[in-house]
C-alpha cells in the first residue's frame, strides 16, 4: 500500500510481504510512473509483475494498492475509500498535509483497518473509536497534551 | 505556502513535535528536484544519528526521533542505524512511545530481523497488561512482525486472548493467531479455535475468523467442508441485513464479509456437486438482494460470479451470472467493463457460448485506449482461441505487442502468443511465418527455448517430409537480413539456418553464404553467442563445399574471431582454420555428396561411416543450440559464479572439437589407439556413478556430464546414427506442438520410458530375457498410449540397446538395479547443486536423451557418452587448446564404464537388424500422431 502525491512522491508506504529497503525504493518508483501517467477515466487497475495495482485518486493524492491477481479489484477500492472515509472522519475533512505532519495517526489507522494484508476491521467507526480512546489514553498519561488533543477528538466525535 | 505552515503549526503544537520537525517537513515540501531532497534527507539522517548517539537521550524526544526515522526511511534513505532505537522504544511505560515504538519497528524490520528477539520479552509483558490499547498494540505487532521462533513464547499468551470480555482483543487475538499459524508449524491445530470464534457473538471478530479460516479452506478445501452449512447461514444473514447498521457500507449489508465468504464457498464447492448444492440457494439470495447501483454492491456481484463459476455449475445461476456480466461489460465505467471482461474469462471457462452473444463489447473492449482494460480482453481472446480462430487472435496480440514498452508485460505476452501459436498452428509455414514476426517484435524478450523448437521445425522439414519449408525458411531469413534491427535470438536462428540449409536450398554460391554470415558477425560484434552460431555456421558451409570458399573479409573475420576473448569462440574459430587447411580429398572423403543430412540417408551402409561424420558436423550445432538454453539457464540460476560462464561455454567447444575430432581419426585413422588406452578402466563401472554423487551440490559435474552426454550422443549413435538422430526429431516433433502448453519435459519423459517397456516385455532380440520387471508406467499421457508400443516392436535401435545391455554387463537384473540406483541420485544431485535452472535442464536433457533411448539404456548411453567426451578431450591434449577444464573432465571421466566401447565393436556386427527395419518403424510410428493431429 503507497500514498503517493501527484508529484510521485510518497506520503505514506506500508509493506505487507517483506521487501529489501533498495527494493522498495525502485517498486515505489515504478508503481508512480505507471500510475501517475495514466490519465483519468481509465479504470483504475494496472497489472503489474504479477500483481494488480489497484488506485484511487483523492484530490492530489493517489493511494495506491498492490494486490493478488485473482482478488476482487471493486472490493479493494472500496477499501481503500474506507480508509479514506475513516482518515476523513478522524482528521475531520482530510488534506495531504494532516498526513504529512500526522502521518504516525495514518499508519494508526491503517493498522486498525488492514492486518497481514487482510481487511480486519469493517466498522469505520470502530476504528475511528479506537483512535480516539488511544488518543484520550495518552492524555491521561500525559496531562499536559490534553488541551492540545481536544480538538482533534471534537473532529473524531463529530463523524 | 501559507496554508502550509498555518496547518504545520497546528499540527505540530498538537503532537508536541519540535519545530525542527516542521520545519524539515516544510524543506522536503518545498523541493523542486530530487537531488535537493535527497540532501534534505541525507542531513537529516546524519543529524539523527548523532542525536541518537548521545548518551544522555532525552527520552521525550524519542518519539518524535523516531517519528523522523520512519520519515527518512519511508523517502527511501537508510534508517538502519536507528531500528535497535525503534526497538528499544517498546519498552517505554509511555504509551505513545510504545506505539511509535512498534509502528516504527514493524515498517523497519522484516520477519526474520534479529531485534524481534529483544521485543519478544516485551511483547510478552504487554499482552499480560490490563490495558487494553498496550494488548492491541502488542497483538497488532505480532500480526506485522512475526517471526517463526517468537511464536512458541507467545502462543499461550495469544490463545488466552481469545477469551478476553473485549470483543477488540479477541479480535486481535484471532488475526495474530492466524498469522502465527501461516509463519509456523508449531501452531497446528488452530482449526477448533477459529471454529469457536466463528461462533463469536460479535461480528468483527467472527469477520476475523472467516479470514482465518478462508487461508485454511485455501490450503485444504476437503478438510473443511463440515463448515459449509456454517458459512452458508452466516452468509444468510449478513445478506438479510442481520448484523448491525455500523457494517454497513454505502447501504450494502457489511460487503467485505460477504466478499470474504463468497469466496470461501467458492473455494468449499469447486469440483463438489453436493457441497455446491447447500450453496446455490444463498448465491441466488445475494444476487437478488444486491442491486449493482454502487460499486460496492457490483463488487458483490462479480464475487458472486466467480463464485457460481468456480462451483459445480447450476444453469440458473450460471445464466444470471450471465446477465450479471452483460451489465458490467455495457456500464459506461471502465472500472466496471474490466471487471465485467474478467468475468467474462471466469464465465467462458464454463459455458463457451456466451461470449458470442457480446462479440461486438469483446471488439470494443479491444479497441479502448485502456491498456489494461486490452491486456484483460486479450486474455480473454486466449481463454477462447481455437485451430480456427488462431490467425485471428495471434494477429490482435502481435498488434499489441507493438505499442508495449514494459518488458515484463511483453514477456508475458511473448509466452502467451507463442503458446498459442504452437498448441494451434493450422500448418508449419504459418507457424514459421508467425514464428519470425514474435521474434522480431518480442525483441529481447523471447525465450531461447522458442528459437529452439523453430530450428527443430525447420531441421525436420515439415510434417509432410518434403523441403519447401526449408526453402520458405532460407528464402524469408535471407530477405530479413536486409532489416537494419534484428534481435539476437532472431540472428542466431537465422545463421543457424543458413548455415545449415542456404546453400542446399537457395542459388546462394557457399561464398555468399559465408559473407552474409559475417555480415551478421557484424551487426553485434560483442555477442559471443551469436559469434559461435557464425563460426559454426561457416564451418558447416565448408562442410559441404569444401575448402577454399571464404573471401577475403570472410577470413578476415574468422581470424579475428580466433583472436577473441572467449576460449570457446577462439576455439571454435581455430577449428574452423583447421579444418580448412585439410586436403580437398579430406573434404571429399568426409562429405561426398556435400547435401545435407537429410540426403545424406540415402546412401548405402557402406559409406556409413562417413555418414556419421557428417551428422556428428550437422549435430554438434543442434546440440550447440540446446547448449546455448542451457548455458542461459546456467547463468540465471543463483549459484553461479562468474567462472561459471566460462565453463559453460566450453561444453559447445569441445564438442566442436569432439566432431572435428572424429573427423581426424577417421580421415588419418588414429583411432584404435585411443581404444587401447581407455580399456583398462572398464573395470571402474561403479565409480562413475559415485562421482556423480559426491559431487552434488558443485556446479562442475552438471556441466560436464552434460557436455560428455551431448557429445556422446552422436558417438554412442555410431551404431545407428541415421536411425536414433533421425527418429528423435521426428519423433518428438508433433508431440511439442501438442504438449507445449503443458510441461515440456515432463510429457516428453513419460512418454519416452514407454518403449522401454515394450523392450523388455518384448523379451530383446539377444535371447537373454530380462527378470526385471518392467518399470511402472507413469499415469498417463493418454495421447501417447498407443504409439510408442507399435513403435517399440518395430523400433531397431532398441533392439541393439537391449541387446548391448545385456552384452555389457553380465547380469542384467544388476544392470538394471544399477540404472535404478544410479538415476535418482544423480537427479538428486543435479537438482540440488544448480538449483531450479538446472532442474529444468535436468528434465530437458533427460527428455532429449531419452527420446533416442529408454531409460535403462541410458546409463550406458551416458557412459558411452563420456567415452566420447575423453577422446575429444585427448585430442585437445594434443592441439594443445585444453584447459583446466578439460583436465578436470578427463579426470573425472577416467572413471568410466565403457560399455561405449562394444557399443561400438559391437555396431558393425548388427547393421542387418537395423537397417532394414527403419523405413516400416518410421511409417508407423509417424501415424499415431496423424491422426491425432488430424
Amino acid at each position: 500500500m503507497v500514498l503517493m502525491s501527484r508529484q510521485g512522491k510518497v506520503r505514506l508506504a506500508k509493506w505487507y510481504a517483506p521487501q529489501l529497503q533498495k527494493d522498495k525504493g525502485k517498486i515505489s518508483k515504478e508503481i508512480g510512473q505507471l500510475v501517475l501517467k495514466r490519465r483519468p477515466k481509465l479504470c483504475n487497475v494496472v497489472e503489474w509483475r504479477d500483481k494488480k495495482l489497484v488506485y484511487r485518486r483523492y484530490a492530489s493524492l493517489y493511494f495506491i494498492a498492490g494486490v493478488d491477481m485473482e482478488d476482487n479489484e471493486l472490493i479493494t477500492l472500496e477499501t481503500i475509500h474506507l480508509y479514506v472515509e475513516s482518515l476523513d472522519s478522524y482528521f475531520g475533512n482530510v488534506c495531504e498535509l494532516d498526513l504529512i505532519y500526522n502521518f504516525q495517526q495514518a499508519y494508526f489507522m491503517l493498522d486498525e483497518l488492514l492486518v497481514a494484508g487482510e481487511l480486519q476491521e469493517v466498522a469505520k467507526r470502530t476504528v475511528c473509536h479506537e483512535i480516539a480512546s488511544q488518543d484520550e489514553l495518552v492524555e491521561e498519561h500525559e496531562s499536559g497534551l490534553a488541551n492540545m488533543i481536544a480538538p482533534i477528538l471534537q473532529n473524531a466525535g463529530l463523524t | 505556502m501559507a496554508s502550509v505552515s498555518a496547518v504545520a503549526t497546528r499540527v505540530g503544537k498538537t503532537l508536541a513535535f519540535s519545530r525542527e520537525f516542521t520545519d524539515l517537513v516544510r524543506a522536503i515540501g518545498e523541493c523542486k528536484s530530487k537531488q535537493e531532497e535527497d540532501g534534505i534527507v541525507e542531513r537529516e539522517a546524519a543529524n539523527l544519528k548523532a542525536r541518537l548517539a548521545q548518551p544522555k537521550l532525552d527520552q521525550s524526544k524519542i518519539k518524535e526521533y523516531i517519528v523522523r526515522l520512519m520519515y527518512v526511511e519511508m523517502l527511501g534513505h537508510d534508517a538502519s542505524f536507528g531500528y535497535v532505537f525503534a526497538v528499544k522504544a517498546t519498552h517505554e511505560n509511555n504509551l505513545m512511545a510504545k506505539k511509535v515504538g512498534y509502528l516504527a519497528s514493524a515498517i523497519f524490520l522484516n520477519d526474520d530481523d534479529e531485534l524481534i528477539f529483544l521485543m519478544i520479552n516485551t511483547i510478552q509483558n504487554d499482552l499480560r497488561s490490563d490495558n487494553l490499547l498496550v494488548v492491541c498494540a502488542a497483538l497488532d505487532t505480532i500480526c506485522n512482525l512475526c517471526s517463526e521462533d517468537a511464536v512458541p513464547a507467545i502462543l499461550p499468551l495469544v490463545l488466552d486472548l481469545l477469551k478476553h470480555p473485549k470483543e477488540i482483543v479477541r479480535k486481535k487475538a484471532v488475526l495474530a493467531l492466524h498469522r502465527m499459524h501461516e509463519t509456523s508449524p508449531y501452531v497446528e491445530d488452530c482449526l477448533d479455535h477459529f471454529q469457536e470464534v466463528l461462533c463469536d457473538k460479535d461480528p468483527s471478530v467472527m469477520s476475523a475468523a472467516i479470514c482465518a479460516l478462508h487461508s485454511l479452506v485455501a490450503a485444504d478445501s476437503l478438510a473443511y467442508k463440515g463448515l459449509t452449512t456454517s458459512f452458508v447461514t452466516i452468509l444468510k444473514q449478513v445478506a438479510s441485513g442481520r448484523l448491525p447498521k455500523t457494517f454497513d457500507y454505502h447501504k450494502s449489508p457489511a460487503p467485505f464479509i460477504q466478499i470474504r465468504i463468497l469466496k470461501v464457498l467458492a473455494l468449499l464447492g469447486a469440483n463438489d456437486r453436493q457441497c455446491s448444492s447447500l450453496i446455490y440457494p444463498v448465491l441466488a439470495d445475494v444476487l437478488r438482494g444486491t442491486n449493482g447501483s454502487t460499486t460496492i454492491s457490483n463488487s458483490i456481484l462479480y464475487e458472486c460470479v466467480k463464485t457460481i463459476t468456480c462451483i459445480y455449475p447450476n444453469p440458473q445461476l450460471l445464466s444470471s451470472a450471465e446477465e450479471v456480466t452483460s451489465r458490467l461489460l455495457k456500464s459506461g465505467s471502465s472500472n466496471l467493463r474490466y471487471v465485467g471482461v474478467s468475468a467474462m474469462i471466469c464465465i467462458i471457462q464454463v459455458d463457451s457460448a456466451f461470449v458470442e452473444q457480446h462479440q461486438m463489447t469483446v471488439i470494443d473492449c479491444l479497441e479502448d485506449p485502456d491498456d489494461s482494460l486490452r491486456k484483460k480482453t486479450l486474455e480473454l481472446l486466449e481463454k477462447m482461441t481455437s485451430p480456427d480462430n488462431v490467425d485471428v487472435i495471434v494477429e490482435r496480440m502481435l498488434e499489441f505487442l507493438h505499442g508495449i514498452t514494459d518488458e515484463v508485460v511483453k514477456r508475458d505476452i511473448v509466452s502467451r502468443v507463442s503458446a498459442l501459436v504452437e498448441r494451434f498452428s493450422p500448418d508449419d509455414s504459418w507457424f514459421l511465418s508467425t514464428m519470425n514476426r514474435i521474434f522480431e517484435v518480442g525483441g529481447e524478450e523471447v525465450e531461447d527455448v522458442l528459437a529452439h523448437n523453430l530450428i527443430h521445425l525447420i531441421a525436420e522439414g515439415g510434417g509432410d517430409g518434403n523441403d519447401e519449408l526449408r526453402k520458405i525458411a532460407v528464402r524469408s531469413y535471407v530477405e530479413l537480413l536486409q532489416k537494419a534491427e534484428l534481435p539476437a535470438v532472431m540472428l542466431k536462428v537465422i545463421s543457424w539456418v543458413l548455415g545449415e540449409f542456404a546453400v542446399t536450398y537457395s542459388e546462394l554460391s557457399h561464398t555468399q553464404v559465408i559473407d552474409m554470415l559475417c555480415d551478421i558477425g557484424f551487426r553485434k560484434p560483442h555477442d559471443e553467442d551469436l559469434l559461435c552460431y557464425i563460426t559454426t555456421g561457416i564451418m558447416k558451409v565448408c562442410a559441404h563445399g569444401g575448402p577454399g570458399l571464404l573471401s577475403s573479409q570472410a577470413e578476415a573475420v574468422v581470424t579475428k574471431i580466433a583472436g577473441a576473448q572467449s576460449t570457446l569462440l577462439s576455439q571454435i574459430a581455430h577449428e574452423l582454420q583447421t579444418f580448412l587447411t585439410f586436403p580437398a580429398e579430406a573434404f571429399q572423403a568426409i562429405c561426398p555428396s556435400g547435401g545435407s543430412s537429410q540426403r545424406m540417408q540415402s546412401l548405402e551402409f557402406a559409406q556409413m561411416d562417413k555418414f556419421v561424420e557428417e551428422q556428428i558436423v550437422m549435430g554438434s550445432d543442434i546440440d550447440q543450440v540446446q547448449q546455448e538454453r542451457v548455458e542461459i539457464k546456467q547463468r540465471t540460476t543463483p549459484t553461479s559464479k562468474p567462472k561459471l560462464k566460462v565453463e559453460a561455454y566450453q561444453r559447445p567447444e569441445r564438442i566442436a572439437s569432439t566432431a572435428v575430432a572424429v573427423n581426424q581419426e577417421d580421415t588419418f585413422a588414429m583411432q584404435p589407439p585411443q581404444f587401447q588406452e581407455q580399456e583398462p578402466k572398464l573395470a571402474l563401472n561403479p565409480r562413475r556413478r559415485r562421482w556423480g554423487q559426491h559431487t552434488a551440490g558443485t556446479y562442475q559435474s552438471e556441466p560436464v556430464t552434460q557436455q560428455g552426454s551431448r557429445a556422446g550422443r552422436e558417438e554412442g549413435g555410431n551404431n545407428s546414427v541415421e536411425y536414433a538422430s533421425q527418429s528423435t526429431v521426428e519423433d518428438t516433433l508433433p508431440s511439442q506442438r501438442q504438449q507445449l502448453a503443458a510441461s515440456l519435459f515432463g510429457a516428453r519423459n513419460k512418454r519416452n520410458t514407454l518403449p522401454h517397456s515394450g523392450v523388455e516385455l518384448d523379451g530383446s532380440t539377444a535371447g537373454v530375457q530380462n527378470p526385471v520387471s518392467a518399470p511402472v508406467e507413469p499415469l498417463g499421457n493418454l495421447l501417447d498410449l498407443d504409439a510408442p508400443t507399435e513403435q517399440t516392436v518395430q523400433n531397431p535401435a532398441d533392439d541393439i540397446f537391449s541387446q548391448l545391455e545385456t552384452l555389457s554387463i553380465g547380469d542384467p537384473r544388476n544392470s538394471t538395479g544399477s540404472v535404478e540406483g544410479g538415476g535418482p541420485p544423480y537427479e538428486a544431485s543435479t537438482a540440488g547443486g544448480a538449483g531450479h535452472g538446472i532442474d529444468l535442464l535436468m528434465g530437458d536433457f533427460q527428455a532429449d536423451n531419452a527420446s533416442e533411448h529408454d531409460a535403462p539404456t541410458r546409463l550406458h548411453h551416458e557412459s558411452s557418452e563420456v567415452l566420447v567426451a575423453s577422446e575429444g578431450n585427448t585430442n585437445l591434449f594434443g592441439s594443445g587448446n585444453h584447459t583446466a577444464t578439460d583436465l578436470f573432465s578427463l579426470q573425472s571421466q577416467s572413471s568410466i564404464p565403457l560399455e561405449a566401447q562394444k557399443n561400438k565393436s559391437l555396431a558393425p556386427s548388427k547393421p542387418g537388424a537395423m537397417r532394414p527395419g527403419k523405413g516400416p518403424a518410421l511409417a508407423e510410428k509417424k501415424d499415431p500422431f496423424q491422426d491425432l493431429l488430424g
